[in-house]
């Protein structure tokens, strides 16, 4: 109040008001619809680049249509500059003095010139967060006041008067700072200086200590509020003494949004109490926004007015004064850069899971990363996150929708598939994760680096080895019926329900035959053979003789469990259990002793025979049998392994 | 084609407006008319300003210190009667005197000089003229003129005269301000003419100076004693080079407000280290034609002048 | 809580069990190991975990554990490592693992499952079946012993374990319900009505008929005091 009271008590004229009026709203909010004058802080949510032109039209006699302002801002990340030439912010008087001058064939009357131009002006501001921007105006104006004088000649013979110019030029810099502050998107309010640095480019003399546009210092404060959606209501105060207010609605039509809006202000030193009007109608796209508006004058502008006002008083805005005539401004902004407003922000991604290619099913079923994203809008809206990893992916994989609500944060799933399963050469590629909300370009987008591991890479996870079962059907699948081929005769002979069991122990006793030797664990804990590979190289780890001779089962309908157990020292090992298809009933066709066997209950809910069977175990079936059970008597049920989850059983599909 | 950053196609709505934007820029070309302002009608800057001598230069006033001549340099008229009330003021020293005067040209008779041009009439004779039953004294019409480049003086004829000198204090008691003077012409011992002339109030200036040279701002402030319905003129003049003689310059009209700001920048190149005097005459005058018998072509004049001499720092 | 449960766990596995034969009388045989065939039992032959006595009639066998004794009646059948006192949560833990080591359901069409083995063909084929069920009727009356000794979860576990193993041993609906008892006395609410309802689909006697009614009626009562 005190602050308020202190300006008051000098003259001024409303200066925080700029031609857009009450354009400005939510819906078109991208574009920048306020210009230095009204908006110090250059808060501004343009998300590029903007072309601005403001055509005007003013009646002063006549009608005088002309450029008024060209601007281009720019966004970079946080940072957002701005740049205007004003042809049209300026103004000129006439000041006709009472001084007749009697020239030898005509009589002058003398004048004075005023000229007012503010010709350019450029703006910054910092985002500091979505909350609080920082910014600050430099403005530069530029006056020339030009005064006829009488200058008397007398000579001997010839004695006349003729006209001088006076001229007088002050050009200056007004620079200004702001912040805006939005701690709701309903809710904003800004505050800026006026008047706050001053430099002088020019020395002053009588004119224009008379003349000159007075820079009283001041502050001014805007708030805008949104109560409804498409309803916003601004109102500004000046420290001066002078306010305005003013409300807007928009609608939605076509393909954008159509903005009505309507500004009264009151100025400390323009007659009457309210001085004039600002209708504005906006419509606005996510390309260009038209802006039309006027300024309409309450007082009787087509009058001539009294300089010593003037004098009295001063100008302290060129753009709006007691002097201010009504005017209609056309105004064009373009997105010139045409990328779309972004709805979503990918705030990180978080890689999971490395890029194992045989386990390719896995990661249709379980997301390899997890990227969070959040809503920018007030909206909900649906995500769809994509992507895109090099030398896996030949095209963009696309993963499920999200939805969000407004400002919502959420975790986002992403899944792959792998296309290139045969990868040879483990290594480091990048993973480009995007997020859009519709079919068009992507909102947002993270890249980062990934291990792409080669198609014998194993996660560690005994679940896993089912993928490099199954990778190799067809090889197995010959080869198993290869070598019951050979013992078609025999197999035919033998009680029916015993065939599977003869079958396994058959290629069981040939597969050992074939493995030379059994790899220490340790050495390929991540390695994993495909079962020709092992069959190739005579040999492998528990992993890889498991794999290979579930594989050989499996492929030829006899059904197989991995039985993975693992050790607090880390080394984990692996065996078979192999369904023997027989009923408990039929124990005494294979066994005398019911240790040897585990009964399981297959998904009919009957009870089954399974067999454990030691894979590393090159000896004979017998032998490897016994091993398997003796393991799994021990681990898994005396020691209560599969109930502790230190013993597990996994079936292979 | 116009392609947009990603190398796509804009689409139509954006050259419409482009299109739309090129044909404003080339209509847009009108310059907004300026404001225009106006000083009030009371107001100490209206002022009409004309030169103060016009082409007739040849017709130099000879009446030295005093300006009385100033205001009549030169009448084609046949009969010529002047009442005039002055004030000097002269660094503080006030200095008041009356005269009245009464001249008869014989328009039949011009004088001219060489190259010409008319300087003037000879004289008529009348048998006496009285002011206020005061008989003016018949002395020669001495008038001094510009021959070339020499400045000459010749006797016209008679003119009649009476001077009245004022007391030091310069109180004119006895000059009729607001008053009226009874004039009593006699052609001959039969023959004659009476009329009264009314006499204007005194004026009474004041000259100030305000601003700074250096500025470009100073001004003559000329103020007077307004009077209602009043018709006021202000003459500046300086010396004459070496000389007691004064030069018009500046012939002004008095405002309504008896109060003018005379920029003095109209003056600036006529005053030099040299010669920095000015003389400001205000001056109310009454005017007056009488035509009869005797008297035709009437200019007859009753004023009040208020001399100021000042300098210019 | 569970560092403590897995700390007792490997403590009673540390301890392993293991039996000095003490007495025999008549036809005492064991199956060592993982082996295939059936040898006499001798007076202070050691016994371990994984092996399996069997007494024949009028036989039994005396064993001792640290001065832990246990007698081996006729006509029974167990494992070293049934005589062992358990744990409710061991016990738990135990019957967990039945359903753990089933196959799981999977919602995919499993048609490439080779099942089709079972059914009559099974029932076609005759074995040496009288053995077998011997073995699980001994192993029942080997249970029915270590209940009445005191090692009533270690009985229940072997009594399943035998239904599963010799599942002939079912349609012995006496021993079924005795084994139901032992479950409710021990509140093994859920296990001993599932049992019940198995035998509730069987053929019985009025008087297994009104055993099973009343049973029912027991685990009733129970429940409801329990909420």
């Amino acid at each position: 109040m005190i602050l308020s009271f202190t300006f008051t008590k000098s003259a001024y004229c409303q200066i925080s008001l700029d031609y857009f009026g009450n354009a400005y709203s939510k819906f078109n909010s991208r574009f920048r619809l306020n210009s230095l004058e009204s908006n110090i802080s250059n808060y501004n949510l343009t998300n590029d680049m903007e072309l601005a032109t403001t055509f005007s039209s003013e009646y002063n006699g006549g009608l005088n249509s002309s450029i008024y302002s060209i601007s281009i801002s720019k966004r970079i990340n946080s940072h957002y500059f701005y740049v205007r030439y004003s042809p049209g912010i300026s103004q000129q008087f006439i000041i006709k003095s009472g001084m007749n001058i009697q020239l030898p064939d005509s009589v002058a009357q003398l004048k004075t010139k005023l000229n007012y131009e503010e010709k350019f002006g450029m703006g910054y501001a910092f985002n500091f967060s979505q909350f609080f921007s920082l910014g600050f105006s430099l403005r530069y104006f530029s006056q020339e006041f030009t005064e006829e004088k009488p200058v008397l000649f007398y000579t001997d013979s010839v004695n006349y008067i003729s006209v001088k110019d006076e001229i007088a030029k002050s050009n200056f810099w007004v620079g200004d700072i702001g912040l805006t502050f939005l701690p709701h998107p309903d809710f904003m309010i800004s505050i800026f200086s006026n008047n706050l640095f001053l430099s002088e480019e020019s020395k002053q003399n009588y004119l224009t200590d008379i003349y000159s546009l007075k820079r009283n210092k001041g502050i001014t404060t805007k708030l805008f509020i949104s109560p409804f959606e498409q309803f916003n209501i601004s109102a500004g105060y000046e420290t001066y003494g002078s306010y305005y207010t003013g409300f807007n609605f928009s609608t939605k039509l076509f393909r954008g949004f159509l903005t009505i809006g309507s500004l009264i202000f009151h100025d400390r030193y323009q007659k009457p109490f309210i001085a004039g009007f600002i209708p504005s109608l906006n419509y606005s796209t996510n390309f260009f926004s038209i802006t039309l508006s006027g300024v309409k004058y309450f007082s009787n502008r087509s009058k001539v007015q009294s300089i010593d006002d003037m004098i009295k008083y001063g100008i302290h805005s060129i753009s709006n004064n007691s002097y201010s005539n009504d005017k209609v401004f056309l105004t064009i902004n373009f997105s010139l850069s045409l990328t779309r407003e972004k709805q979503i922000k990918l705030i990180d991604v978080d890689i999971k899971d490395d890029i194992y290619p045989t386990l390719n099913d896995i990661f249709i079923h379980k997301p390899f990363a997890i990227g969070k994203v959040v809503n920018l809008t007030n909206k909900i809206i649906e995500v769809r996150p994509s992507c895109l990893i090099q030398k896996v992916n030949d095209e963009i994989v696309y993963s499920p929708n999200v939805k969000l609500l407004p400002y919502d944060t959420v975790e986002v799933p992403y899944y792959i598939f792998i296309n290139n399963s045969l990868i040879t050469k483990r290594e480091i590629s990048q993973a480009e994760f995007f997020v859009s909300v519709d079919d068009l370009e992507p909102d947002d987008k993270i890249q980062k680096p990934i291990l792409i591991n080669d198609k014998n890479s194993w996660d560690g996870s005994v679940s896993n080895l089912v993928y490099f079962v199954r990778s190799d059907f067809e090889f197995s699948s010959k080869y198993s019926k290869n070598i019951l081929q050979s013992f078609k005769n025999y197999l035919d002979t033998i009680n029916y329900e015993l065939l599977i069991f003869n079958q396994v122990k058959i290629l069981f006793e040939n597969f050992i035959k074939e493995m030379n030797y059994v790899a220490d664990p340790r050495a390929s804990v991540e390695h994993v053979q495909f079962p020709n590979e092992t069959i190739k190289l005579k040999g492998g780890d528990c992993d890889d003789l498991s794999v290979c001779f579930a594989s050989l089962l499996e492929s030829i309908g006899i059904q197989t469990a991995f039985v993975d157990y693992k050790n607090p020292d880390g080394i984990s090992h692996v065996n078979l259990l192999i369904n023997t298809n027989l009923s408990p009933s039929r124990m005494n066709l294979i066994t005398n002793n019911d240790s040897k066997i585990v009964i399981r209950k297959n998904t009919d809910g009957k009870d089954e025979i399974w067999i454990p069977i030691e894979t590393t175990c090159l000896k004979d079936f017998d032998t490897a049998w016994n091993l398997a059970a003796e393991k799994f008597n021990k681990e898994a049920i005396e020691e209560y392994g599969l109930s502790n989850g230190k013993v597990t059983i996994i079936d292979i599909y | 084609m116009l392609l947009n950053n990603k190398g796509g196609i804009l689409f139509p709505p954006f050259k419409i407006l482009l299109c739309f934007i090129i044909m404003l820029f080339v209509i847009s070309c009108g310059e907004p008319s300026p404001t225009e302002l106006i000083f009030d009608n009371q107001s100490e800057n209206n002022i009409q300003i004309e030169p103060a001598q016009s082409d007739n230069d040849a017709n130099l006033n000879s009446s030295g210190y005093d300006t009385t001549g100033v205001v009549n340099p030169f009448l084609s008229k046949s009969t010529i009667i002047n009442i005039t009330g002055v004030r000097n003021t002269n660094y503080g020293m006030i200095q008041s005197e009356g005269y009245y005067y009464a001249i008869f040209n014989d328009k039949t008779k011009p004088i001219k000089i060489k190259n010409g041009k008319l300087i003037g009439y000879k004289s008529k004779v009348f048998s006496s003229v009285k002011f206020d039953n005061y008989e003016a004294v018949k002395i020669p019409n001495v008038i001094r003129f510009v021959d070339g480049m020499m400045v000459r003086d010749t006797v016209l004829g008679i003119k009649y005269f009476i001077k009245q000198r004022m007391m030091q204090n310069g109180q004119m008691h006895s000059f009729p301000f607001s008053s009226k003077v009874n004039i009593k012409i006699a052609a001959d011992r039969n023959t004659f003419t009476q009329f009264d002339v009314a006499i204007p109030s005194e004026i009474v200036g004041k000259v100030s100076l305000e601003g700074n040279r250096l500025r470009k701002n100073l001004n003559l402030i000329l103020e007077w004693n307004k009077k209602f319905d009043d018709n006021v003129e202000i003459i500046i003049a300086r010396f004459r080079q070496n000389s007691n003689d004064t030069e018009p310059l500046l012939k002004l009209k008095g405002n309504e407000i008896g109060k003018i700001k005379l920029p003095y920048s109209i003056l600036e190149n006529i005053i030099t280290p040299q010669n920095k005097f000015l003389i400001i005459s205000f001056i109310r005058k009454y005017e007056k034609q009488i035509n009869n018998i005797i008297l035709d072509d009437t200019y007859i004049v009753a004023q009040s002048i208020h001399n100021i001499k000042i300098e210019i720092p | 809580m569970k560092k403590i449960f897995l700390i007792f766990i490997s403590i009673t596995s540390i301890y392993a069990q293991s039996f000095v034969v003490e007495k025999v009388s008549g036809n005492v045989q064991a199956l060592i190991g993982l082996n295939e065939e059936w040898t006499k039992v001798k007076v202070g032959q050691l016994l371990k975990g994984s092996d399996l006595i069997s007494t024949g009639e009028k036989s039994l066998v005396q064993l001792n554990n640290n001065g832990v004794r246990f007698i081996l009646q006729s006509n029974s059948a167990l494992n070293i490592n049934n005589i062992k006192r358990l744990s409710l949560n061991e016990l738990l833990l135990a019957l967990a693992m039945e359903e753990i080591r089933n196959v799981p359901k999977i919602k995919e069409d499993n048609s490439r499952r080779n099942t089709a083995v079972y059914g009559e063909k099974v029932e076609s084929v005759t074995g040496d079946k009288s053995i077998f069920n011997d073995l699980g009727v001994k192993k029942l009356n080997g249970a029915k012993q270590l209940a009445i000794n005191g090692y009533k979860e270690s009985a229940i576990l072997l009594a399943k374990e035998t239904y599963r193993k010799y599942p002939d041993t079912k349609t012995r609906i006496d021993d079924r319900l005795f084994f139901v008892n032992l479950m409710i006395e021990l509140h093994l609410l859920n296990e001993a009505s599932s049992e019940l309802n198995e035998l509730k689909k069987m053929k019985l006697t009025k008087d297994q008929n009104e055993k099973v009614e009343h049973c029912f009626e027991i685990i009733n009562e129970e429940m409801l005091k329990n909420n």
